[in-house]
């Protein structure tokens, strides 16, 4: 059973991740062997990533799947979910996770995700973060479809 | 722009860089600021101050020809490399250079599982291969074998290897550098070389038999700059039957002797198998004043202690491990280690987990110990959930080794105290684990942060801590980068003798001193002046 505040907390907790969620960069310029170019690049995956032990988090995960995005709950360590579910994904393509977490979750796939070309974890409110892959970015994991001009 | 390393000027170290991008591809070459910073050690003790060390650039290749490739390059302008698998070895210096300036060898990109053998429970594996890569694909494919992870479980198989890191399961697979069996290393010179049962090209028994013919010189790989390591061997735990977790606890502050002494022989006599942490209850509370005092205090008597666990309500130390096997082996083993510590008065046995094998994916997740279960785990961050804890913040381990004798944990445990305590600080809870089978390691976290002032008291207390339990026999296994010289140091028989051996093979294997100079304090001759 979700109480009503922690249902008003997630819900809140996600309207202002959802808001500061920076508009996809679908194009990005970047440079290569050739010269400069502007390069059309696909829309990153987004999926959400939710632990359990944190206040609002089934309202935060059932307001995320309302709109469309894919899921991924845990509690407390989200090793499992790193190994299932987003490493997989990033090394197919671009990816933004959303995240509702504790700092020490939003700390561990950041520095995770770095290898792939993530930045810093971008805090968007209490207990809410977002971390993105750049498509212009090079690091030593990110797929090869990103890293070929 | 990248900066050159010390003494390397700007036009041979652009030159330099060409070469390598040549080597690599332009992708694979990381030179701007954003990309370097990535390399820093987020634990540093030297945050953002001068001496901190800082590499000038990174590469990544794929290949081991093109790491011999790199070597060479390397050799030709002098370029320092500083060769990481996973580059997680957080609170040791991560991915940051021993030597400021140094090229980041950044093998990630070779992390392919070469082989994985299910009869003869075996692996080979590169550089990048992570706890994760190997984990996964072992359930993937249904292989009932288990690895033995780091906890945190994020890094790589062969680094935390290299570094003489520990896990939690079987003594066989628990030291992870024994648990290797066969390298393959790129020499400063760029030579390939295979150990033990490799260098025969026709053997099949390469990940089955260390040592091969003549010396066994794998050990000058491990903790050292002697060479990069592009491949190894490991042992794998074949999945038991069933696993059982147990916990055991006692009242008094002297019961910790007979504690360990039984434990430790039952370990000695393969009846306890996995790691044991001996941790305390009582002194792991929160920061109750009494406490404080007792543990500052360096000389608290028995009895003191002994009236503050009964105040407190709370055992004063624990035990927990787990055994592996046919259940009814290891329910057998269970009650023959109770037999063997009935006589500890007030003593309490638990089981704390339960497991029949294997565990579905739901199951994995219910795991709250998983690294005891060959599962890696992020769990241990749960410290950073603290109300206001910086996540950028982080730690030092200080990590003594002991024999596996109670008094020495007791004696240990108010030497730091003391220490803390006489800095203005307050003491945390020293704890054993018993990761190799006969001595025990007692981790404690000594806080780094971001700002200069604060580091400096770190330092001073961590070389306080150093020198301390060195003079009273309890020399680290494993220190910061920061801290190699100082480490080095507390091995200092003999006028420094084994570090004079060190420096020797530096000097035969490395002439040019391009591998990580400084790592562990072994300097190549023309770098000997820039010992810390």
């Amino acid at each position: 059973m979700v109480s009503r505040r922690a249902f008003v907390e997630g819900g809140l907790g996600l309207a202002a991740g959802l808001a500061a969620w920076p508009a996809h960069a679908t194009r990005a310029r970047r440079e290569d062997t050739f010269g400069s170019t502007e390069t059309v690049t696909p829309a990153p995956l987004r999926v959400a990533v939710v632990d359990r032990g944190v206040a609002g988090s089934a309202a935060f995960a059932a307001a995320a799947r309302a709109r469309g995005l894919r899921v991924f709950e845990f509690t407390s360590d989200v090793a499992q979910v790193w190994m299932r579910e987003l490493e997989p994904r990033l090394r197919l393509g671009a990816l933004e996770i959303l995240g509702y977490s504790s700092p020490a979750t939003s700390f561990c796939l950041e520095l995770l995700a770095r290898d792939f070309g993530a930045g810093a974890a971008q805090p968007l409110g209490v207990s809410t973060w977002l971390i993105a892959t750049n498509p212009a970015r090079r690091a030593p994991l990110a797929p090869l479809s990103q890293q070929q001009g | 722009m990248p900066s050159p390393p010390p003494g390397m000027s700007d036009r041979n170290f652009q030159a330099a860089l060409r070469e390598l991008e040549a080597v690599v591809g332009r992708e694979w070459l990381f030179t701007s600021d954003e990309d370097v910073l990535l390399y820093r050690d987020g634990y540093s003790p030297l945050w953002g101050e001068p001496e901190e060390r800082v590499a000038s650039a990174a590469v990544a290749p794929s290949s081991v020809e093109q790491v011999q490739a790199i070597v060479k390059v390397a050799n030709q302008y002098g370029l320092p490399l500083y060769p990481i698998s996973t580059g997680r070895n957080l609170t040791y210096g991560g991915s940051a250079p021993a030597y400021s300036g140094s090229v980041v060898l950044d093998l990630k990109r070779m992390n392919r599982i070469l082989d994985v053998s299910e009869r003869d429970k075996t692996c080979l594996v590169e550089p990048g291969v992570s706890y994760f890569d190997l984990y996964r694909h072992l359930r993937t494919s249904n292989i009932r074998l288990w690895i033995d992870t780091a906890d945190p479980g994020w890094g790589g198989l062969m680094g935390n290897a290299l570094d003489r890191g520990g896990g939690y399961t079987d003594v066989e697979f628990r030291d992870h550098f024994d648990a290797h069996c066969g390298m393959e290393i790129v020499l400063p010179n760029g030579e390939l070389v295979r150990t033990g049962m490799g260098a025969s090209p026709q053997a099949k028994t390469w990940q089955l038999f260390k040592y091969g013919l003549g010396p066994w010189v794998d050990g000058i790989f491990s903790q050292s700059n002697f060479g990069i390591v592009t491949k190894m061997g490991f042992w794998l735990m074949e999945e038991p039957e069933a696993a059982l977790q147990v916990s055991i606890t006692v009242p008094k502050r002297r019961d910790v002797v007979p504690l360990v002494d039984v434990l430790h022989s039952l370990m000695c006599a393969h009846t306890i198998p996995s790691q044991v942490t001996v941790a305390s209850p009582l002194m792991n509370g929160s920061g109750d004043t009494e406490l404080v005092r007792l543990r500052g205090s360096g000389g608290a008597s028995d009895d003191d202690w002994d009236r503050f666990a009964a105040a407190q309500g709370r055992p004063f130390w624990s035990a927990s491990f787990a055994y592996y096997g046919p259940r009814r082996v290891l329910d057998a083993q269970w009650e023959h280690t109770k037999d063997r510590l009935a006589g500890i008065a007030g003593i309490a046995f638990r089981e704390t987990a339960s497991y029949t094998f294997p565990l579905t994916d739901v199951e994995v997740e219910a795991v709250p110990d998983k690294a005891r279960f060959g599962i890696p785990s992020l769990n241990l961050f749960g410290s950073r959930n603290a109300p206001g804890a910086q996540p950028s913040e982080g730690h030092l381990d200080f990590s003594p080794m002991i024999a596996p004798h109670g008094e020495d944990l007791i004696a240990l445990s108010d030497v730091t105290g003391k220490i803390y305590a006489d800095m203005g600080l307050t003491p945390p809870f020293v704890g054993g684990l018993m990761f190799h089978p006969r001595t025990m390691i007692c981790f404690h976290a000594v806080p780094t942060y971001r700002n200069a002032a604060d580091n400096q008291r770190t330092r001073r207390l961590f070389e306080t801590l150093v020198r301390s339990c060195t003079d009273l026999g309890w020399p680290i296994y494993r220190i910061h980068a920061h801290f190699h010289a100082l480490g080095m140091q507390m091995f200092g028989w003999n006028g420094g003798a084994l570090h004079r051996l060190h420096e020797t093979l530096k000097d035969a294997i490395d002439p040019n001193g391009i591998v990580s100079p400084g790592r562990y304090d072994i300097w190549p001759r023309r770098l000997r002046g820039s010992r810390a």
